[in-house]
């Protein structure tokens, strides 16, 4: 490990620079760098066409394709609502103008005429029960512009508004119903309970978005999520007009579709996103409240919900918790909703680290199969080359051919060289031996030599030292101080006879006769006021000796 | 998080890999619902720490619940899939199976387990394994519409004193017929309840050996001053729950469970749309004599669906200690009209009233503190086909009280005289009843 740490790269470069790879190592390298070659165009093909996404890209792409449908069916049951809320309207003005031309009365007549108001509503009670079972809704309403009680502080519309009592699935088949707005009337003879909220009308105030059905000429109106006053529950609602014979409109009848209703029946989950949460929301100058198809985020959401959206997501902010999901524009009625899908952003970083997490392992996995790849293959490939290189280097090629013909063919070749220079260097060494023994011969002379020479000098040394005393001090002084008058021919005759030469060799070397040497050798001795040759080879030994002293003592 | 972490070995929720719980409940008038409003703080609070999210996908009545669970569990087309948690009373456990019910006490510690008031835990036992975990009980009480009853007293001179047993409920009721030209005055929301609280008053019992014993002299006993004030006209007899009544002035009293605090209108409306603002108090549970004082008490319980996944068991668990633990018990069942669960948050609510913020509920409550004193509290029993015999019951009573209510006032005006004929035609629903009853 401690080594892994150290690692120098740049070291190993300068190594490799230096000294070359092995070539295992080189085997190795090239192999992984083709599988990586190949591994990345294929991930890189992968990622052309889209096989390969991040799995944030997936998460967004199921949403995507999850919103598509969901946005559809929000649709598709939204127009089915309005659809069967314009039938009701169609059946509720023929109801109503039956109803007026059977007791002789005008619409303005109904103003204050509880009776009436509630025989007219006995009689439109069967149109907006059956309405209510068909459309896919909670509840279903109508309110006509006239009240009971025109002095009434609060001014009231007067209509029949059912909901259903248990609503604890999609389909409403046999389920009870309430009465929630309507005469007291209408509950007995309906044989309806009352809803605990139930007031006699509605306030004018109650269903805000309608007053556009009664100014104006709209197919239908989608209202934004309201609270339902005396109920804990939210509503939207599917408003169309109702008109009189006249093509004035008179009332507003629809659905309602509760929270509740809307969890039942937009529930959507994803096999691998689990749970969705799905939305239809109002944007109401740039705060966003809706529905979800989750008790939580109802209560969340009936507050504003902000979101930003960035290329890929939208990003939800509820203030306490974020989601990620996606919008799409839904058009109901005459308004432009969000329709959205989301989940948490917990959930969303989990997912995407559970997909990292499978990525690496992926990765990891090819890795190891590639490096087990190559060991495979440097068992088979390199390491008998590997072997033979070894076996030759330590005893020679055993014969056994690798099957590989231009490593075989190499190794024969390297073979037969082998042998040409190993009898080279049997030569060689023979005449190594030979010039070592001469050598031997030549250093055994040469001490020879210099062992009488050191017997010779050691000789000569102990004649001058003998000769010393018998030398007259005056006669050597003399020498010495005339040594100085020889010629410089004299003085090169002199120093040849101090190195030991013969008369006969000191003329050859200096190039003259014997004859010339005898003159040479009489002023010599002349100058030097020596008598004879032993006289003279003595005074000069004695002053060769001196001056080695001399130089010894300085 | 260390309150938990008894069942850290087990896979648990987290917010990364959340878990939705749905749930169907019964805690909840059309006009306010409690327990909504807790579960919305607990999935802010520490579902949203563990990442579970308790989604309430109905909010409706417990034979409602029973309905449409036995249409889950049968399978049937439209039928919606069973949530994880609902409420119900422990007979929907033969509905559902037990063996697909949660065991709460592999769940909850012995300690936990041991906090719980143990007449309220010991409902919940099948056999060995707490299948229903109480999270809210109630008993019975007598509602009142004080402002209409004092005009009525102003003239009769009947006074809430009257008003403590049966008896006098009955002519009060009476009375209260003739003075309003024709109202009922009281509504029964349970006849099994009446029949089994009587019988016991009487010292006997209403069901043995899984019927109901209307042979018995006692049930005879309750029976005709009931018959008589119904026939007469001083009972509604129509469906449906007496809150409703009161926004009419239909009647002016009813006998419910003390949950029905939360169904009261404080309001009534007539036709011209007028209103009116009225007082209404809780008295304690009618007597059937003035020294044999007794109610039942009442209130499913919770149930899981047990799970494959054991992550959604571990966030029931969860869920099911945060709601049943003290605070935020209380803090459900004092805007429900309920009784916690607890020993603890028992005594917490009896100390001190002052915890509850409405007054309406506050008589409540205090009506609850003198039946707790000074009453017997009895539990329904359970045997097989508890919960057909009781709506057949209901039924039936409701049915044979109605036709002899038109049979009285046929023959009244056809001359007859009234109290010998409320006297045959108490005798003779009698008869019908058991007769129906047989079949």
């Amino acid at each position: 490990m401690r080594t892994f740490m150290k690692f120098d790269l740049p070291g190993v470069i300068r190594q490799i620079k230096a000294e070359g790879i092995s070539i295992r190592r080189r085997f190795v390298g090239y192999i992984i760098s083709a599988i990586a070659l190949v591994l990345s165009l294929i991930l890189l093909l992968l990622n052309m066409f889209g096989v390969l996404n991040p799995t944030s890209a997936q998460i967004t792409d199921a949403l995507d394709a999850q919103l598509i449908f969901y946005a559809n069916s929000i649709k598709r049951d939204y127009d089915k609502a309005a659809a069967h809320a314009l039938s009701f309207s169609d059946q509720l003005e023929e109801g109503i103008e039956e109803y007026l031309r059977e007791n002789g009365l005008t619409f303005e007549n109904l103003k204050n005429n509880a009776d009436a108001l509630s025989a007219l509503q006995n009689a439109l009670y069967g149109i907006v029960y059956l309405n209510m079972q068909l459309a896919p809704s909670s509840g279903a309403f109508y309110i006509l512009d006239t009240t009971v009680n025109s002095r009434s502080n609060v001014p009231l519309y007067n209509g029949i508004y059912l909901k259903y009592i248990n609503l604890y699935s999609e389909s409403t088949v046999n389920n009870e119903i309430t009465l929630y707005r309507g005469s007291f009337s209408t509950a007995k003879k309906g044989d309806v309970t009352f809803h605990s909220g139930w007031n006699n009308e509605m306030r004018t105030d109650f269903f805000d978005a309608c007053d556009s059905v009664f100014d104006g000429d709209t197919h239908y109106i989608l209202s934004p999520a309201v609270e339902i006053p005396d109920t804990w529950e939210r509503a939207r609602y599917v408003y169309v007009p109702i008109r009189d014979p006249k093509d004035h409109i008179i009332g507003v009848c629809g659905f309602e579709i509760n929270d509740m209703y809307f969890q039942l029946s937009k529930k959507v989950s994803d096999d691998k996103l689990g749970q969705l949460v799905g939305a239809l929301l109002d944007n109401e100058q740039g705060a966003y409240t809706g529905q979800f198809n989750s008790s939580r985020y109802n209560t969340m959401g009936s507050e504003n919900v902000t979101f930003t959206e960035n290329s890929r997501n939208a990003v939800f902010d509820f203030g306490t918790e974020r989601c990620i999901g996606k919008t799409r524009a839904v058009t109901l009625g005459d308004r432009t909703f969000t329709a959205a899908l989301m989940i948490t952003e917990a959930q969303f970083d989990a997912i995407v680290q559970r997909g990292q997490m499978k990525t690496v392992g992926i990765i990891l996995a090819v890795v190891l199969i590639m490096f087990a790849y190559c060991l495979f293959l440097s068992h088979k490939y390199v390491a008998p080359i590997i072997k033979k290189i070894d076996q030759i280097k330590h005893s020679g090629d055993d014969g056994e051919q690798l099957k590989i013909r231009e490593f075989d063919a190499l190794f024969a070749f390297i073979e037969e060289k082998t042998s040409v220079h190993e009898a080279q260097l049997k030569n060689l060494e023979a005449a190594k031996i030979a010039a070592e023994e001469e050598a031997a011969r030549a250093r055994e002379a040469y001490e020879k030599a210099l062992e009488e020479y050191e017997l010779a000098k050691s000789e000569i040394l102990h004649l001058s030292e003998e000769s010393k005393n018998e030398i007259v001090l005056e006669d050597y002084e003399y020498f010495l101080c005339n040594l100085k008058t020889l010629t410089q021919q004299e003085m090169r005759i002199y120093e040849l006879y101090v190195e030991g030469k013969s008369t006969a060799e000191i003329a050859a070397i200096i190039g003259i006769k014997e004859n010339t040497m005898k003159y040479h050798n009489k002023n010599i001795y002349s100058k030097l006021g020596v008598s004879s040759r032993k006289q003279f080879l003595r005074f000069a030994a004695l002053k060769q000796m001196q001056d080695k002293k001399g130089k010894q003592i300085e | 998080m260390t309150i938990f972490s008894g069942c850290a070995h087990k896979r648990m929720p987290s917010p990364s890999d959340p878990v939705t719980l749905t749930m169907w409940h019964v805690y909840g008038s059309q006009t306010e619902s409690p327990l909504n409003t807790v579960i919305d703080e607990f999935n802010r609070s520490l579902g949203s720490e563990y990442g579970i999210t308790v989604n309430v996908v109905s909010v409706t009545s417990s034979s409602a619940i029973d309905k449409a669970l036995m249409a889950s569990a049968n399978g049937e087309p439209g039928a919606e899939k069973m949530p994880d948690l609902f409420t119900a009373y422990p007979r929907v456990a033969e509905i559902v199976g037990q063996d697909k019910l949660l065991p709460w006490d592999e769940y909850f510690s012995e300690d936990e387990l041991s906090a719980f008031h143990t007449e309220f835990l010991s409902e919940g036992y099948f056999g060995e394994q707490l299948l229903m975990l109480p999270v809210a009980k109630s008993t019975e009480a007598l509602y009142l519409n004080k402002t209409l009853f004092d005009r009525f007293s102003a003239d009769t001179g009947i006074t809430t004193d009257d008003l403590s047993t049966y008896d006098g409920v009955f002519s009060a009721a009476r009375a209260y017929y003739d003075w309003s030209d024709g109202q009922s005055f009281l509504q029964i929301n349970d006849y099994y309840h009446y029949a089994y609280v009587g019988m016991k008053a009487y010292g006997s019992e209403f069901i043995r050996s899984g019927r109901p014993r209307l042979e018995d002299e006692a049930f005879r006993t309750i029976w005709i001053p009931l018959a008589k004030t119904a026939i007469y006209g001083g009972i509604c007899l129509d469906e449906g729950y007496a809150a409703a009544r009161w926004k009419t002035a239909e009647v002016i009293a009813n006998t419910g469970s003390t949950a029905d605090v939360l169904y009261q209108p404080d309001r009534v409306i007539y036709p011209d749309n007028t209103t009116e603002l009225i007082e209404a108090v809780a008295l304690p549970y009618l007597k059937f004599t003035e020294n044999t004082s007794a109610a039942i008490y009442r209130g499913g319980g919770l149930f899981a669906i047990k799970s494959e996944d054991e992550r959604k068991n571990q966030a029931a668990y969860i869920f099911a200690k945060w709601l049943t633990d003290c605070e935020h018990n209380l803090e459900f069942v004092t805007n429900a009209g309920y009784l916690p669960v607890r020993d603890d948050a028992l005594d917490a609510l009896f100390e001190d009233f002052s915890i509850i913020k409405k007054e309406n509920y506050r008589s409540v409550y205090r009506a609850v503190d003198e039946m707790l004193d000074s009453y017997m509290l009895y539990a329904l029993p359970l045997y097989e086909g508890a919960s057909e015999i009781q709506s057949d019951f209901e039924s039936n009573v409701k049915a044979v009280l109605k036709s002899a209510r038109g049979q009285y006032i046929k023959r009244v005006n056809e001359g007859e005289d009234p109290d010998t004929v409320l006297a045959a035609l108490a005798e003779s629903s009698l008869a019908e009843l058991k007769s129906l009853s047989s079949k």
